[in-house]
């Protein structure tokens, strides 16, 4: 009896333990714990910064600001996404913009997409604002340069460990004659370790 | 045993059987909102299967059932999750393994197999693709990749089928993208996993093979795959040209049944039972597929059949199942013998107890179809209407007009999904 009592409190005590309530803590964003060894917003972050930092640092700032007495006029490409993860390219893409911005050596002009819906607003005012407070066409600041970039992944599997390595290249490539004046290379290796049971 | 101690182990099992028929019943109710045509009302009670143990069947359900709706966003957003909550299930639960092995079946969160998880990624690629979202499609064939290198890492096959598609689409997919080599190896895969699941090589995969390999000047190897297809020459893909690919969903997937065998020792009257899942198919409606486009009529092909990989699934898990079966019955014996000894009522209580509630689990991704057949055509850029002509099984001819004109974009790929029933 007291054998059949035993066996059936353990199941029953598996059963609970199964069933932890969710729990959330508010976190900083420098203390974001990488859960599931997937791209992260902190990836992001941290690979926009070393990036960016690198190609302020690289000589092609220093010849085009010798050439012209402004700062180069960058606008951003495609940056695709090669690797087996969705990854949000857009984060990506507002993590470099705000570093260079914050730089103060870059101006930045808004892409393709962004362009089509500021040419509909101006549109709109030439019909609907106050002529001294519209914004004109043709007033548009035209690009010296051109981000682009892929995002790729390898992963090798080996039981319940897994190396995912993340590299990601961007180039700047001049509009005027399409050389490339700075290329730029980030890697993040990853050793994933899946544990073996759950609750 | 104290009653109030045995009434808890009672209640767990009036739960376990419970909550398996309401699965089974909302699962019902889905398929008769499915066959009234009402996708919204079938929505609606899909939500009735929100609990932890089926998480991930009713988020595959309600990704599934979204993406009919025509809501793809949403749907791209339930099948990510479901994605999370297969991965959560990985590791192994000790509380859920012992549950199965002394206890019920039905015990432990429903998980899906490995056909099932290559079907989520189908379905989401399609979804993606639906979207016009390429490089998201693509994300999800390198998850299928790297999926089924997970499970067989030298040869990258599923051990039950439903990869031979995943593949095929994968190419389709990498071919749009530029990417022709691997566009070449998931064509190959996917004609080698059609001549390994004994199922016929679709001709599009056929020529698509043949295409690629002449690209990649892999002439040797093209000869033998057109010999073995018995194909002399190909025409070249047109230069300028677009690629409308129409997949249609056809059926609803199969459902699991119980197969069960009982007995009763005539000296202790304590019951047994073995219960197995067991297939029964709904059926493929569709006898022929025809898309009709630009004055052209190009013939679709079956190219995945989820019934047979779910049989091919269900047989290859019978002596696992069969032998935990055994071992719930030798527990309960066991356990039965002993609380009959303290009290007859409350013995044979927990026998009819225990009995009914060891049940398979039959649980399944049921919204999915029956069979997937596909249609592709090459067209020059325009704006196009076409129509899907269908043969049915049971007899006659059913014609559907694509719901909204389509566009097809020089080297571009457009994909419309169609819901037959």
């Amino acid at each position: 009896m007291k054998k059949a009592r035993t066996i059936w409190i353990a199941i029953i005590m598996l059963f609970l333990l199964a069933g932890c309530a969710t729990q959330v803590d508010r976190v900083g964003p420098d203390e974001a714990d990488d859960i599931s060894g997937r791209w992260n917003d902190r990836d992001s972050r941290l690979v926009s910064e070393e990036m960016v930092d690198d190609m302020l640092q690289r000589g092609w700032l220093e010849r085009h600001n010798a050439r012209r007495d402004n700062n180069p006029t960058v606008i951003v490409g495609e940056i695709r996404n090669l690797s087996d993860e969705h990854i949000s390219t857009n984060t990506f893409i507002r993590d470099i913009e705000r570093e260079l911005i914050n730089s103060g050596r870059i101006t930045f002009v808004a892409d393709s997409g962004e362009r089509d819906a500021l040419r509909r607003e101006r549109a709109d005012q030439e019909a609907h604002a106050l002529e001294d407070t519209r914004s004109l066409a043709g007033m548009e600041l035209g690009a010296d340069y051109m981000l682009t970039g892929t995002i790729n992944t390898i992963r090798d599997v080996e039981g319940r460990t897994e190396v995912a390595y993340y590299q990601v290249n961007l180039a700047l490539t001049s509009l005027t004659d399409n050389t490339r004046v700075w290329v730029g290379q980030k890697e993040i290796r990853k050793v994933i370790r899946r544990g073996l049971f759950r609750s | 045993m104290a009653v109030g101690r045995l009434a808890q182990v009672l209640l767990i099992g009036v739960v376990l059987l419970l909550g398996g028929c309401a699965g089974h019943q909302v699962q019902d109710r889905i398929d008769d909102r499915l066959r009234a045509g009402d996708t919204s009302g079938a929505l609606e009670v899909v939500e009735r299967l929100d609990s932890r143990r089926n998480q991930a069947l009713y988020l595959l359900n309600r990704g599934m059932l979204l993406r009919m709706d025509g809501q793809l966003d949403a749907s791209v957003e339930a099948f990510e999750d479901a994605k999370r909550q297969l991965g959560a299930l990985e590791p192994i639960s000790i509380s859920e393994t012992v549950a199965d092995w002394a206890l019920a079946e039905t015990a432990g969160q429903y998980d899906s197999n490995v056909h099932e998880r290559l079907f989520l990624h189908v379905t989401q690629m399609l979804n993606f693709l639906e979207l016009g979202d390429l490089h998201a499609a693509r994300v999800e064939a390198l998850q299928i990749d790297l999926g089924l290198r997970r499970v067989d890492p030298s040869g990258g096959a599923a051990p039950h089928g439903g990869d031979a598609f995943a593949r095929y689409l994968s190419g389709i997919v990498f071919e749009a993208s530029g990417d022709r080599s691997d566009a070449l190896i998931a064509y190959r895969r996917a004609a080698q996993r059609y001549e390994a699941l004994e199922a016929p090589v679709p001709r599009d995969l056929q020529v698509s093979l043949l295409h690629m390999l002449d690209a990649l000047d892999q002439t040797e190897e093209r000869e033998r795959w057109a010999e073995r297809f018995g194909i002399e020459a190909v025409r070249a893909r047109g230069e300028g040209t677009g690629q409308l690919v129409v997949v249609v969903h056809s059926g609803l997937g199969p459902r699991l049944g119980e197969s069960s065998v009982a007995a009763q020792d005539p000296r202790s009257g304590q019951l047994y039972r073995v219960s197995l899942p067991a297939v029964r198919g709904r059926g493929d409606p569709s006898a022929a597929v025809t898309l009709a486009v630009a004055e052209r009529a190009v013939e679709g092909e079956r190219v995945e059949s989820v019934h047979h990989a779910l049989e091919r699934w269900v047989g290859a898990q019978i002596p696992l199942l069969t032998a935990r079966a055994v071992s719930r019955n030798v527990v309960r014996h066991q356990v039965t013998g002993q609380v009959r000894d303290e009290s007859r009522g409350l013995g044979a209580l927990l026998n009819v107890l225990g009995f009914l509630v060891d049940s398979a689990d039959t649980r399944t991704w049921r919204t999915l179809p029956d069979s997937l057949w596909m249609s592709r055509a090459e067209l020059a850029p325009g704006t196009y209407e076409p129509k899907l002509h269908i043969r049915r099984r049971a007899g006659g001819e059913q014609t559907i007009q694509l719901q909204e004109p389509v566009e097809i974009l020089e080297g571009g790929l457009t994909v419309r999904s169609v819901f037959v029933r």
